[in-house]
């Protein structure tokens, strides 16, 4: 639920602004397939702002959580709100109750139809019309998986969960170093209730299809029949078309491809391996694995990138410290440890980067050759704050080679969410500069003055 | 016109001394030039170098050094494909020094633009405040190198020397000031 502050900043602008996404959607919607149906039954109260697009459209590195920062108008917009009810009823209703964007970002994170909405959305950004989706005329946007691999038969994209978890799953299966061998995740509701690795290819294709039909060119998909026609191509989208339809989104040559998220931290690099040998068997183009347990990518096939994820940027700095950053190494932190929030109760807020963080930043990359991508919790996040850190991106592309994983349309930001970015990641950031204060570890500059000492005796002869 | 052993000889260890001293003076003056631009800059925002921390600050002062070197080592190709260049075209002496002069500019400038960018200093029309902490992401630097004398002796005696040799390998008569002068053994 958006802040008291950002309530009292900008009601106004947001009335205004809800009311023109509103006005934006049923437009779009009444030239659009599927504009036969413009009853949205969903409560959540959402926005949509104009902010700072990517200037290379790669340095959008992928879809966090299938464009989970879009939930809030996927959700508004009666045709996509269509297509997902009728692919997915059930969990369309219970989503469609929900009001709140930030319950709404976190029940669709995963979600297959919101990763097809923000795919054809992208591609419409990209000069495609509506209704085209074609992942050959333009780029897409590679996704992301969050995968609980199955213990036994890792390989198996029928058994294989897309799923971030719940808090207190998240929690139990990485909670300690004793957990890393016990599937704790694998066995709780709501990552066995998950859509498979299968089912949630077929979901994204017939979505797709449901959106082609209705914009087909042979007259038939007139004003109010479109509904019927995107049924149509539904039904005659078997699961096997379906999947194929989504592996062409997947596929390296249209620019896609997937990044695995690890959550199941019992999975061995062998396991991930045969996991990725299952994906690249059907053309899909593996573009990294990702993970907070880094021991989890020792032994990773070549040409896939191992990414090291860390909560924020003192979690990076720690591990410069510790030696445990390697040259060239991969990795990616919430971007919003990189912003400062000033202002709320007596002068307007504002975001900004923050000048030593980014130093750090900016030292570390030169110093270990590091190539870094940010993400944020698109639930936690000001549409201003992710307007400074495109810049940022826009702005620095050597320093962040891996740019910027964000989960909504480039040039686009929900105005319902605040902060940061960081989200409840802040906890663990905070865990990591408690470890500074600490003095357990020493920063670059401190090891340099150390290294500095007695050169007074040891000056360089000519 | 053949040149005997002994000339060869001669012209060559020439040619190879004018360029290390190209290599040498391109080395100073870029490594000058990139650092002047940061201390200028630091000297004057006592509020921005107080909040530096040790590791930004320990980094930026190698890449001063570091990259500087790194730079010169990259310049050697354009600067060998600047001199291919002016040897097949007839261009005043004015015209290759000002091509030679936009090209280290082009690359010195990029370098000092790049670390101030990175290390976050603050554009320089912004002023030096203590209260203010945030990366100026419209930063502008006004940077203009501009190449000393020495530089430019040092790049034009290569120019000379690669004139001399090319006139005597196209087997014309090595007459005029340069060969005589770079070439003494001859004639």
């Amino acid at each position: 639920m958006a802040t008291t502050d950002k309530q009292r900043r900008a009601e106004d602008e947001h009335e205004v602004t809800d009311q023109l996404v509103a006005n934006e959607n049923e437009a779009q919607a009444a030239g659009a397939p599927g504009a036969g149906y413009l009853g949205g039954d969903a409560q959540v109260k959402s926005g949509t702002a104009t902010v700072e697009a990517f200037a290379d459209p790669t340095a959008q590195t992928y879809a966090h959580g299938a464009m989970m920062g879009a939930a809030g108008a996927f959700m508004q917009d009666p045709l996509w709100n269509q297509i997902f009810r009728a692919l997915w009823a059930e969990e369309h209703d219970r989503v469609a109750a929900l009001k709140d964007v930030k319950a709404v970002m976190l029940a669709l994170e995963n979600n297959p139809i919101l990763a097809a909405y923000g795919e054809c959305k992208t591609l419409e950004q990209r000069g495609e019309q509506p209704g085209q989706a074609d992942p050959k005329a333009q780029r897409v946007l590679p996704q992301e998986w969050d995968v609980w691999l199955d213990p036994k038969e890792p390989g198996d994209l029928s058994k294989v969960k897309i799923a971030h978890g719940n808090f207190w799953t998240t929690v139990l299966q990485s909670a300690t170093d004793g957990q890393k061998d016990k599937v704790v995740g694998y066995g709780r509701d709501d990552v066995k209730h998950a859509k498979s690795g299968g089912q949630w290819l077929e979901l994204f294709g017939k979505a797709v299809a449901m959106y082609r039909g209705g914009a087909a060119p042979d007259g038939a998909a007139a004003e109010g029949d479109r509904m019927a026609a995107m049924q149509r191509a539904a039904a005659a989208t078997d699961a096997a078309t379906a999947t194929n339809l989504a592996i062409d989104f997947l596929r390296k040559e249209n620019g896609g491809g997937l990044i695995l998220d690890v959550k199941s931290t019992y999975s061995t690099p062998t396991d991930i391996n045969t996991f990725i040998d299952a994906l690249q068997a059907k053309g899909v183009h593996v573009m990294g694995v990702g993970t907070f347990r880094h021991t989890q990518l020792d032994g990773l096939e070549a040409g896939v990138r191992r990414v090291k994820f860390y909560h924020g940027i003192t979690g990076v700095e720690n591990a410069a410290k510790d030696g445990s950053l390697k040259t060239g190494d991969h990795l990616m932190f919430n971007g919003g440890s990189l912003v400062s929030k000033r202002g709320g109760w007596v002068r307007a807020e504002s975001y900004s980067v923050d000048e030593g963080a980014f130093q750090s930043l900016a030292s570390m990359v030169a110093e270990h050759d590091l190539a870094v991508g940010l993400y944020v919790q698109e639930g936690d996040v000001d549409e201003r704050a992710i307007d400074v850190l495109v810049k940022l991106v826009n702005r620095f592309p050597a320093v962040l080679k891996d740019g910027f994983a964000y989960g909504n349309l480039s040039g686009k930001a929900e105005t319902e969410t605040t902060g940061t970015g960081m989200g409840a990641q802040q906890q663990a950031e905070t865990l990591d500069k408690g470890k500074q204060v600490g003095g357990e570890a020493k920063d670059l500059g401190e090891r340099a003055v150390e290294a500095g000492r007695g050169l007074w005796d040891k000056l360089p002869s000519w | 016109m053949d040149l005997s052993d002994a000339e060869q000889q001669a012209l060559a260890a020439r040619h190879q001394v004018a360029v290390a001293q190209l290599r040498d003076a391109l080395g100073l003056e870029v490594a000058r030039f990139v650092d002047g631009e940061v201390v200028r800059r630091l000297r004057a925002r006592p509020h921005f170098f107080g909040r530096m921390k040790p590791g930004p600050r320990a980094s930026l002062r190698r890449r001063v050094d570091h990259d500087s070197a790194a730079l010169v080592a990259t310049l050697a190709q354009p600067i060998t494909d600047l001199r291919v260049y002016y040897g097949a075209e007839a261009r005043t002496a004015a015209e290759e020094d000002a091509g030679f002069t936009r090209t280290v500019a082009e690359a010195a400038e990029g370098l000092a633009r790049r670390l101030l960018s990175e290390l976050a200093f603050p554009g320089d029309d912004k002023p030096d405040r203590a209260d203010v902490t945030a990366v100026d992401l419209d930063a502008t630097y006004q940077l203009a190198f501009a190449p000393s004398p020495t530089l430019v002796w040092a790049w034009r005696r290569v120019r000379e020397l690669d004139g001399v040799r090319n006139v005597l390998v196209d087997g014309a008569p090595a007459v005029g000031f340069d060969a005589r002068w770079h070439l003494p053994e001859h004639g």
